[in-house]
């Protein structure tokens, strides 16, 4: 009969033993994220333009690797602007730049060219976005090579196929705004960090991260060189 | 000076789950009432059941980089079920003990899946007309049992559930187009699926499993969408369908009816509630003791009641710590929901955490009548080979994620510390 007690303090010690390993698990991940800040982001989107109560110019909004734009506070990236709509676009990395759909088209610009519903548009190292009355611009980090970045864990939410098809349905011999940008983007080197902003264009108190391409770091003059995103790459998906 | 390494309390914990595990089996084996088979069964299961134990959680995890807390508890609420199947029903427990070491098998495969596939989208689109078929066979070929039409007899093999591995195909589906498709019409593959699976469990009048079903849907869409009017309508449409279920089924009336008041028909259709309760009060605190007590006048003591078989035998603390132990299992997989960089595989361990979770919270309330019940397995402890083995397969689902997060982790540490090296900021 005593056995009832030996089974139930077996039982509690396995409860106890098993909370306290979470509970230094939890810890030992605190302190592991607090070496490095920068786990499981991507790069950052800077603030540019657009300040409001709660966002300056300069600002860093972190960039994980997939995930929604806009001003609710469900979002991934959360961009604190009344301008800025609930759910401006969603993204995800892929092995040719981040990838982004509007999900309200209106008033969203990649590097000035307006992009519609379902159109979708590659951004790379030094791209801007704009949506509302802020523009934002984009910072991969050093390390996040977009050539085989995703060969681990690629997963992209529109398939090569369907993109395929997508383009398929569109007019022959009619190009409208992806088809040019398509051609545009046929010279633009797959990795990223080819599309460069200027470093007099970085805003104030931002930190210039180290970009993962060969070239070395050029100066204030490499501006000019900078070629824009490609909106619209796979045409209109419906 | 050399950093002394950080140790893990695991193999203090697997020692007192072997055990605890062990000591079990010799109470059951010494038992006078015992045949001498039975007795030596035991004895081989007080050496089987720890070895397992010791072997997948402590040698399993450096193959397939498994979490080994996720795997203790695993182990320790099967090894409870294993040892109250055995002291009730012998034959019951030795082949509980075989579907565990079955389900060992499941979740390393489950493991390698979450480890290696990188591309769902294929396999998704065949497990859509898979799982529908797999619950279309109890309807087509199935015999009526408790009321529902659920099991499926294989020749040479045995019956099976086909609704607890479709389990596992839901979560998959439901987890891949929730990620990858964040429009409506987009997640569209998914709710359809989900619909028709719970259309067909409504046909097999399954509702236990379509409660199931529906609460992990209705959790996964909020967590991937975020959207509250839709939810509110899904939640809407889940509440009308009750209605139309209660309605319907003679036996959902009769389940609530009894809920409400068991003892308007004691030893009628209430009989089994009160039974359950009456054992969970005769075990008191700290139970009878291990293979005493009457659980055999519980009906289906040996699947949707064992809960209160353990709180008769082994006492209501110890199944407060059964609970607590269940609990323990969905904050690791919810953490690992957090954690995981991909949403794709932060669904998915929400999905079989929350699955998880539904099921233990349906069945454990609807025993001790804190919600109508409904015929569901109590996961790791119920008598059960599909239900050991699909929930086993779940828990492989978490572990590869878990594998995968570490993986993320370690390769951000990688990053920064060249970051650092090459001195950006």
């Amino acid at each position: 009969m005593s056995m009832r007690y030996v089974f139930l303090l077996l039982a509690l010690a396995v409860v106890l033993k098993a909370l306290r390993w979470m509970l230094r698990d939890a810890r030992l991940r605190r302190q592991t994220m607090r070496r490095l800040p920068d786990a499981g982001y991507i790069g950052a989107f800077y603030v540019m333009s657009g300040e409001s109560r709660r966002l300056d110019a300069g600002d860093e909004i972190r960039l994980p690797c997939e995930g929604t734009l806009g001003s609710a506070r469900a979002c991934d990236v959360c961009v604190l602007h009344p301008s800025v709509p609930a759910r401006a676009a969603i993204f995800w990395l892929e092995r040719d730049g981040l990838h982004m759909v509007p999900a309200d088209p209106e008033g969203f610009h990649v590097d000035g060219t307006s992009v519609g519903a379902g159109e979708e548009a590659v951004l790379l190292h030094g791209a801007t976005v704009t949506a509302g009355e802020v523009m934002l611009q984009l910072r991969l980090f050093s390390g996040v090579e977009l050539l085989g970045a995703l060969d681990a864990d690629g997963e992209p939410y529109v398939t090569p196929e369907a993109r395929r098809r997508a383009s398929r349905r569109r007019r022959p011999g009619r190009k409208g705004r992806a088809g040019r940008h398509k051609e545009e983007s046929s010279e633009a080197p797959a990795r990223q960090g080819a599309s460069r902003s200027p470093e007099g264009e970085l805003p104030p108190g931002t930190s210039r991260r180290r970009r993962t391409d060969d070239a070395p770091e050029e100066g204030p003059g490499d501006g000019e060189e900078r070629r824009p995103a490609r909106p619209g790459r796979s045409g209109k998906k419906k | 000076m050399r950093k002394r390494p950080v140790r893990t309390p695991i193999r203090s914990l697997v020692a007192v789950i072997m055990l605890f595990e062990m000591l079990a089996f010799l109470l059951v084996a010494l038992h006078p009432e015992r045949q001498e088979t039975e007795a030596l069964q035991a004895l081989g299961l007080a050496l089987c059941m720890p070895a397992l134990c010791w072997f997948s959680t402590l040698i399993l995890p450096k193959f397939l980089h498994a979490d080994r807390l996720l795997m203790a508890l695993m182990n320790f609420l099967c090894g409870v079920g294993v040892v109250i199947l055995f002291s009730m029903v012998p034959d019951r427990g030795v082949r509980q003990a075989m579907f565990y070491a079955l389900g060992l098998v499941a979740m390393a495969v489950c493991i390698l899946l979450v480890r290696h596939v990188r591309s769902w989208r294929a396999l998704c689109w065949l497990i859509i007309p898979a799982g529908l078929a797999l619950l279309v066979l109890p309807l087509a070929f199935g015999s009526w049992q408790n009321g529902a039409k659920n099991w499926v007899s294989v020749p040479w093999l045995g019956s099976f559930q086909p609704s607890e591995v479709v389990k596992l195909m839901l979560v998959v589906v439901l987890a891949y187009f929730f990620s990858a498709h964040r429009t409506f019409l987009q997640m569209m593959p998914a709710i359809v699926f989900t619909g028709g699976c719970l259309l067909l469990l409504m046909l097999q009048r399954d509702l236990g499993t379509a409660l199931m079903y529906y609460f992990t849907a209705l959790i996964l869409f909020y967590a991937a969408s975020g959207n509250v009017p839709l939810t509110v309508l899904a939640m809407g449409g889940g509440a009308g369908a009750a209605v139309v279920g209660y309605n319907m089924f003679a036996h959902v009336k009769v389940r609530v009816a009894m809920w409400r008041n068991p003892w308007s028909d004691a030893l009628g259709s209430g009989y089994q509630i009160i039974q359950a309760l009456l054992a969970i009060g005769s075990g008191g605190l700290l139970g009878v003791g291990l293979g005493l007590g009457e659980p055999r006048v519980i009906p289906a003591y040996y699947t949707d009641f064992v809960f209160a078989v353990i709180c008769e035998q082994f006492g209501i603390a110890f199944g407060v710590c059964v609970v607590a132990v269940y609990v323990l299992i969905m904050l690791r997989g919810l953490s690992l929901a957090l954690r995981a960089r991909r949403s794709f595989l932060a669904l998915l361990a929400l999905g079989c955490a929350a699955l998880l979770g539904v099921q233990t919270f349906v069945i454990i309330g609807g025993v001790i009548k804190l919600i109508p019940l409904t015929g569901i397995t109590m996961p790791f402890i119920s008598y059960g080979g599909t239900s050991m083995v699909s929930c086993m397969g779940l828990m492989g689902f978490l572990q590869g994620i878990s594998s995968r997060v570490r993986e993320d982790l370690a390769k951000d540490i990688e990053m920064t510390g060249a970051r650092e090296e090459a001195g950006v900021s």
